[in-house]
């Protein structure tokens, strides 16, 4: 957990889109002058809201080795022993180790798949200069206002008739679950790497073709690689937005063998009617799911924040 | 719905298309279709077809069990004399302005501070990090924390505070709720609103400042309007999210296995509960309908939003 | 348009791929595990997660049941919302032969709209080992005959298994009070010893409105007789709430929370918290379901002797009516195993397979010929000694969620005087109906 103290400026200097880069004109220089009493204050304020953000993460990481009666008595102590059986427990007979397994399973390959949907619309879309294609990106950037809770019930019905017709199990199965992901995520990755292709340069593509190659191939073989890092992104983006999905999975994944970590986790809320409440594994669970996202934003946090907020400091 | 943030079709003019049409020209409208399909029928899929049939759900009464019977516009009828669909709406609309607004200040106010101090990236990504995690922990946590005998009370107690106030208490509980709101999206939008003004050329401060400016003149005259664009997306941003807001609610104010108390419901919870509640009835009409309407909400509000915060952009 | 054709071909192509990777990473379909091989088989959707004891027995009795009879039982722990997931499967014609669920649940979601298979020659059915035992000889019928039918046709749509009750539960080893107390007076006598003597009386989490209005119902109950509950929320015009015993059960609620008798910071805390501060010993009652000595055990002060009485009455002519939970199977009429699934329950009926309810998983039987666990023995008795009930008068759903519980919180958080509540709820729940249409 203090990896975050030991490692820390994640390099988000340039939070700016990757757009064709206007003039950077940057104010470093000598403004460290003068820190008004105000000035005091505010930093005083956000160093202790750091403390505060960086204490819940130590406080979640200790808790989560601490006996349920313990942190009953004591939500703040520290455990003389680290209570590792939270973990296994967890793990083992809270249902959280095959949700683990499905919501790695369910994440990735529906991230891949996102992205692989995505990159060519968005590649045409960025670069064609036909009228559809505005129509078509406007399409797309509506999608992005469509609050999830308006396509739950019709798509959950979509979801059981397809799965009538095609035998194909679609409710409570990780499958149908991939595939709902990858069609709510398609808007944002679409709108995203429309962005990125926009910001290439066109000089290449321009050589490419008068060397003969073929439209697929000067985008698999030349436009992809350059694109690399906005790939990544999308990827990334799509990875947390799965990774934290609740409101579908927890109308579409019902039996234990199928639930992903936040319906675990909902689960296991719900278990403590009649067999009570177990804080240390519900925060051993927490642990595995705030973890790999902490991991990844130490990893990669700055590509992160640059996608989350990419054009629109524009 | 406005469109934010896109530049739409920029870089080339499609202007006058026909002209010069190069090779690489031909190639891509040749992909055009091909390149386009896979995602356009997802959407497709996955947006346009489910608002189409939540428009025709809404019309009807059904429990996904028995015939569905069309009842014309019976179930918006039932939604407005709902004191439950309405405080979700009040609910939502406090969660847009009154979390937003505050959020916009505090973003604002730690742009201003972490301007020029040390350290400033840290605490940018320390910040942003709550927006990476699924709200219901924070549920959990704030659960935990603020209980009676819980660590906030006992440290009120250190200092002397006998009487701490009673944060979960029923009536209170979405006030803290949206408190959490704040702390968890202030550090994303400081993020935005930082990266613009980082972009703002240093000599405007500097002219500003030979002028006599003190920071508040400079907030105000420099850098409120320049970044005034990305503030009206930032609007945007938050007015789509805010609407969709479930997970923190869900575990919030939820007891075991039970509905979160009405008063803290938002329009997502409740499109939640009359589809899938644990109460037995199933309702996918009202369910669809209130999904309409959070629907004709956010696209009401976006679009107002965006003229307002234009016109006010050219008052400065 | 001339090059419809490439792009068809490319299209239909990158959807093949994408049906490909589904395919390729392992496509379960739902025709796979009905054991077409000829063997009789069926299913069962169970309410408990795998790991619960309460699983644990039932899944010794379908390991027995496959061994006796031959027939394979494919069971899926969907836990506590598995009738969420029947309703799914409605949808899409997955239904299982058998799910269990308590009454309030299964009767709202299926048999209102008739999904469920008539119990009736069930309980006329022998139990397997019990030499002519029929279902219904050892399961009392005043446990099934309170459960409501929801407007379905079918009056016995389920067989419990396991029953809960709503009680008052106290530490037997307590000094304050060892006797329990009989009726509201002597209750009321005990909290104000309570609090002399520097111990909160009742324990409550003040967002736990489900429970907190178990107060409310039940003294309405002993003030206004059976079905006065459900008499009172159910009236759409809202007279019902003009009636003085409203008004009583009002004031001896605002009596509770005016005399400090409900445990401090109850107004502020998020269920389990002052439960768990009750099984701690920091308060000396608690009405809850028959659940919470197995919910609290494990924060329970030492030598905690969990005891229970029924609620008090507050009138000579009082009823002593007591809530009675019941969990059971019912048979989906859309199953395609429902003579398994009967055979099933009539085998789990057995004094040795459910008695293990009480043994292995510590909760009451069905059956009281079996012995209780020790933490729910005055539990049983009261359930034996008294008539039986529902809580709220088998009224859920919406009409509480939506209707009764908002007001009732401001009169259990002391926001308003009684007066003011019956007011306040009388125009809530007549808006309620006036918007259900």
């Amino acid at each position: 957990m203090n990896k975050v103290i030991t490692q820390p400026p994640l390099p988000t200097e340039s939070v700016s889109a990757p757009g064709p880069s206007r003039p950077r004109m940057r104010r470093r220089s000598s403004r460290k002058d003068r820190i008004s009493p105000g000035g005091y204050v505010g930093r005083t304020v956000a160093w202790l809201l750091v403390a505060f953000n960086l204490f819940l993460l130590v406080w979640m990481a200790v808790t989560s080795l601490r006996d349920t009666r313990d942190i009953v008595r004591d939500p703040l102590g520290v455990p003389a022993v680290p209570f590792v059986e939270n973990f296994t427990n967890a793990w083992n007979t809270g249902g959280f180790g095959t949700a683990a397994i499905n919501s790695v399973i369910a994440t990735l390959v529906s991230s891949l798949l996102v992205v692989a949907i995505s990159a060519p619309a968005a590649y045409v879309l960025a670069k064609s200069t036909r009228k559809l294609s505005s129509t078509f990106t406007l399409l797309f950037v509506l999608g992005l206002g469509v609050p999830g809770q308006v396509l739950l019930v019709p798509v959950y019905i979509m979801m059981a008739k397809f799965q009538d017709i095609s035998h194909l199990q679609m409710l409570n199965s990780i499958q149908g679950l991939v595939l709902v992901l990858v069609g709510l995520g398609i808007p944002f990755t679409v709108f995203l790497l429309a962005g990125f292709f926009r910001s290439l340069p066109v000089e290449i593509e321009e050589a490419a073709a008068i060397d003969g190659s073929s439209g697929i191939r000067t985008f698999i073989q030349i436009v992809l690689p350059l694109a690399r890092s906005g790939l990544v992104t999308a990827f990334m983006l799509a990875v947390i937005t799965g990774w934290n999905e609740t409101l579908f999975s927890l109308v579409l994944l019902t039996t234990s063998e199928n639930r992903t970590l936040p319906i675990a986790l909902l689960a296991f809320l719900d278990q403590a009617q009649f067999n009570g409440a177990d804080w240390g594994g519900l925060f051993a669970g927490i642990v595995m799911v705030v973890t790999p996202v902490l991991a990844l934003f130490i990893w990669l946090g700055r590509r992160i924040v640059e996608g989350m907020t990419v054009g629109i400091s524009k | 719905m406005a469109t934010p943030a896109l530049p739409l079709a920029r870089g080339r003019n499609s202007g006058r298309p026909r002209a010069g049409m190069s090779a690489i020209e031909r190639s891509r409208r040749r992909l055009f279709w091909p390149m386009l399909m896979p995602a356009l029928i997802l959407m497709a899929l996955f947006y346009l077809v489910p608002i189409i049939y939540a428009g025709w759900l809404s019309l009807n009464e059904w429990d996904g069990i028995n015939q569905m019977t069309f009842i014309g516009a019976d179930n918006y009828v039932r939604l407005a004399k709902d004191p439950v669909f309405i405080g979700s709406i009040i609910n939502t609309l406090k969660i847009l302005f009154i979390v937003g607004i505050i959020t916009f200040v505090f973003a604002f106010g730690l742009t201003m501070i972490l301007r020029d101090m040390m350290g400033k990236k840290f605490v940018r990504s320390v910040l942003f990090f709550p927006t990476l995690i699924n709200a219901m922990v924070f549920g959990i946590f704030a659960g935990f924390l603020f209980s009676p005998a819980g660590p906030v009370n006992k440290l009120l107690l250190l200092v002397g505070v006998q009487d701490p106030p009673k944060w979960l208490a029923q009536d209170n509980l979405f006030n803290m709720i949206m408190i959490v709101m704040i702390w968890s999206a202030t550090g994303y939008f400081t993020t935005i609103i930082m990266s613009a003004v980082d972009q703002i050329p240093a000599y405007y401060y500097e002219a500003a400042g030979l002028d006599g400016a003190g920071p508040w003149a400079k907030f105000r005259h420099v850098t409120l309007p320049l970044a005034w664009d990305v503030i009206s997306v930032c609007a945007v941003l938050w007015t789509m999210s805010s609407v969709k807001v479930f997970e923190l609610i869900l575990v919030f104010g939820g007891s075991t296995a039970k509905a979160p108390p009405t008063s803290t419901w938002s329009t997502a919870l409740y499109v939640y509960q009359a589809a899938f509640g644990s109460g037995g009835d199933r309702e996918f009409g009202i369910s669809a309908a209130s999904a309409i309407v959070s629907l004709i909400l956010v696209t009401v509000l976006t679009i107002g939003l965006r003229r307002m915060l234009r016109r006010e952009a050219i008052e400065i | 348009m001339t090059h419809i054709k490439p792009w068809l071909k490319v299209a239909t192509g990158a959807i093949l791929a994408t049906s490909v990777a589904f395919t390729a990473s392992g496509c379960t379909t739902t025709d796979a595990p009905s054991g077409g091989d000829g063997a009789k088989s069926m299913t069962y959707w169970s309410m408990w997660t795998e790991t619960e004891p309460q699983a644990k027995v039932l899944k010794t009795s379908l390991d027995s049941f496959e061994k006796d009879t031959g027939i394979k039982v494919n069971v899926q722990w969907q836990g506590r919302k598995v009738l969420d997931k029947v309703t799914a499967g409605l949808l899409s014609g997955d239904v299982p032969d058998l799910v269990d669920q308590a009454y309030d649940g299964l009767g709202p979601t299926l048999a209102k709209t008739n999904q469920l298979e008539d119990m009736a020659p069930v309980l006329k059915e022998s139990i397997p080992g019990e030499d002519g035992k029929t279902v219904g000889d050892v399961i009392p019928a005043k446990y099934i005959d309170v459960i409501p039918t929801y407007g379905g046709d079918v009056k016995n749509y389920m067989v419990p298994y396991t029953i809960s009750n709503v009680s008052v539960f106290y530490n037997k080893t307590n000094k304050i009070a060892p006797e329990a107390p009989k009726t509201w007076d002597e209750l009321l006598a005990n909290c104000k010893k309570a609090v002399d003597a520097n111990m909160a009386c009742i324990a409550s989490d003040g967002d736990a409105t489900w429970a907190n209005s178990y107060w409310f119902d039940y003294l309405l109950n002993r003030n206004a007789g059976d079905g006065s509950f459900k008499k009172l929320v159910e009236d759409k015009t809202g007279a019902s709430w003009d009636d003085p015993a409203v008004l009583k059960t009002a004031e001896q609620i605002q009596d509770l929370i005016k005399s400090g008798y409900i445990i401090k910071g109850y107004d502020a805390s998020k269920y389990p918290e002052q439960q768990n501060a009750w099984a701690a010993d920091k308060a000396l009652y608690y009405l809850m379901g028959s659940w919470a000595p197995a919910e609290t055990q494990k924060y329970a002060a030492e030598g905690f002797d969990y005891g229970a009485f029924n609620f008090p009455t507050t009138t000579a002519s009082s009823t002593t009516a007591n809530d009675v939970i019941a969990f059971g199977f019912a048979v989906p009429k859309a199953g395609k195993h429902t003579a398994e699934a009967k055979q099933f329950i009539a085998y789990f009926a057995n004094k040795d397979r459910m008695g293990q309810i009480s043994t292995v998983a510590d909760n009451l039987s069905a059956r009281p010929d079996v012995e209780a666990p020790a933490q729910l023995a005055d539990v049983a008795t009261i359930l034996a000694d008294n008539p039986s009930r529902l809580p709220s008068d088998g009224v859920s759903g919406d009409i509480t969620d939506k209707g009764f519980n908002a007001s009732f919180e401001q009169l259990w958080l002391g926001k308003v005087t009684a007066e003011q509540y019956v007011k306040e709820a009388k125009t809530a729940m007549v808006a309620y109906w006036n918007a259900k249409g």
